[in-house]
């Protein structure tokens, strides 16, 4: 970085963000319908459970989980049933690596 | 634009044919001896300690290592006029990865700097990967959307950040470039910005910088981008979400006999009670020693794992002493007296 520059905007992410239903929806762009559909379905990381739906909250790996979903939904139009065997795949890949990554 | 191959075998110092034990034995010893905590020169330290743990990234994954090595077999080949695939563009920039969307004529590359990785790292085993609405043109993609002027969201981006655990305890802010092309508009913006990395960023967790993926189109808002941290392997520590393991080395007696020793943790020392009979392996918890667990203050746990180590060389009064425990135990771990 060349010092003579200003400063580069800083962006602060907030870990702990939490956001509702239709927060979410104008983020990511996805109807709230959807979303509480693939909540339904189980395909969103679980987050804590409300009774009623204005107080459900999101946090971040929501908001990626559900712009993934919804780019497999799209792109590849798959069908709820393979979005589910998917995540689930891509999950346990995940967790598998970081297992493997851990243990060296 | 080429990337420069890395011999992550060469900067650990292994044969080839190394074993995953020999890796990791050539990685912890170097790490030691350059991690910025210790090492004198600082900067140039912090650069051959990021060095040193993005060859122990890869080969200590079999299915990294796996690719790195058909990939050097490759390379003389890709060098000589054949790039190796993925390779595109012309986006000319001194550092970073590009990805482009397969099948999408009209896609936007991306261009990273800034995450810790060398280029060649970046180009080939960061696991990063885009997604959200492609700008139109993918199999199966909605034609309604992908047509004329409808304002339409820009995708997110993700790529890997390396951090150190010290970054991860204490946080730290990294200056970060995102060079993107619009294939369509042949237009290259650079995004230069910098993230503030919180405490407690836990391997694995993605950190969302809002509104700087993909520029969206027609006036729609632009994608995010989520930065997934990596911690870079440590010397002496690992961790588990927010929880950091230590191995600790203690000699029979210390584990037999019961022991007190100086455990180092990520923020200082700590006296530890060794209680008489700690068997190999066992884990003793340091509670609230761990990473930092969000705002709260609370605090993952601190486990150091018992390693008991025996002695090799032995002198001869050494020898007699364990001739004489042999004569006198009553330990039998195969069950019946020896024969």
């Amino acid at each position: 970085m060349n010092e003579s520059h200003p400063p580069l905007p800083l962006i602060e992410p907030d870990l702990d963000a939490r956001y509702s239903l239709e927060v979410v929806a104008e983020i990511t762009g996805i109807a709230t319908h959807t979303i509480l559909h693939y909540q339904e379905e189980g395909l969103l990381p679980t987050g804590p459970s409300a009774a009623r739906q204005e107080e459900i909250l999101f946090d971040d790996a929501t908001l990626c989980a559900l712009r993934r979903i919804d780019h497999l939904a799209r792109q590849y139009e798959m069908s709820t049933p393979a979005l589910k065997l998917l995540c689930g795949l891509l999950e346990e890949v995940e967790s598998l690596r970081a297992a493997l990554r851990s243990r060296s | 634009m080429s990337v420069d191959f890395k011999d992550y075998y060469a900067i650990l110092g292994v044969p080839r044919e190394a074993s995953a034990a020999d890796i990791k034995k050539a990685f912890r010893k170097l790490a030691r001896e350059h991690h910025p905590d210790v090492a004198k020169d600082k900067v140039g330290a912090e650069s051959r300690f990021k060095e040193i743990n993005e060859a122990h990234e890869v080969l200590s994954d079999p299915e990294k290592r796996q690719k790195y090595d058909s990939l050097g077999a490759r390379w003389q080949e890709a060098d000589a006029g054949m790039p190796p695939p993925g390779w595109g563009g012309n986006a000319g920039a001194a550092q970073g990865r590009r990805y482009e969307w397969s099948g999408d004529d009209q896609g936007t590359e991306f261009h990273f700097g800034g995450t810790g990785f060398s280029d060649f790292f970046e180009q080939y085993f960061s696991g990063g990967t885009s997604y959200g609405h492609p700008g139109g043109g993918g199999k199966g993609f909605d034609p309604h959307e992908s047509a004329g002027t409808r304002a339409r969201r820009g995708s997110d981006v993700e790529g890997d950040i390396l951090v150190t655990l010290e970054e991860a305890m204490h946080g730290t802010t990294r200056p970060i470039s995102l060079q993107m092309r619009n294939a369509r508009t042949g237009a290259v913006e650079t995004h230069s910005f910098q993230v503030r990395i919180p405490p407690g960023a836990t391997d694995g967790r993605r950190i969302r910088v809002p509104g700087q993926g993909e520029p969206g189109r027609n006036g729609g808002a632009a994608g995010d981008l989520y930065l997934r941290v990596r911690h870079a392997a440590h010397p002496d520590f690992s961790t588990q979400a927010a929880d950091v393991y230590h191995d600790l080395a203690l000699a029979p007696w210390e584990a037999v006999l019961g022991a007190e020793v100086l455990v180092k943790t990520l923020d200082g020392s700590i006296k530890m009670r060794i209680p008489p009979g700690t068997e190999n392996g066992k884990q003793l918890r340091v509670r609230g020693r761990g990473l930092p667990k969000g705002k709260t203050g609370e605090r993952g746990d601190f486990f150091v794992v018992v390693e008991v180590e025996l002695p090799t060389e032995l002198t001869p009064e050494e020898k007699e002493q364990w001739e004489k425990l042999r004569l006198v135990s009553r330990f039998h771990p195969r069950g019946s007296a020896p024969t």
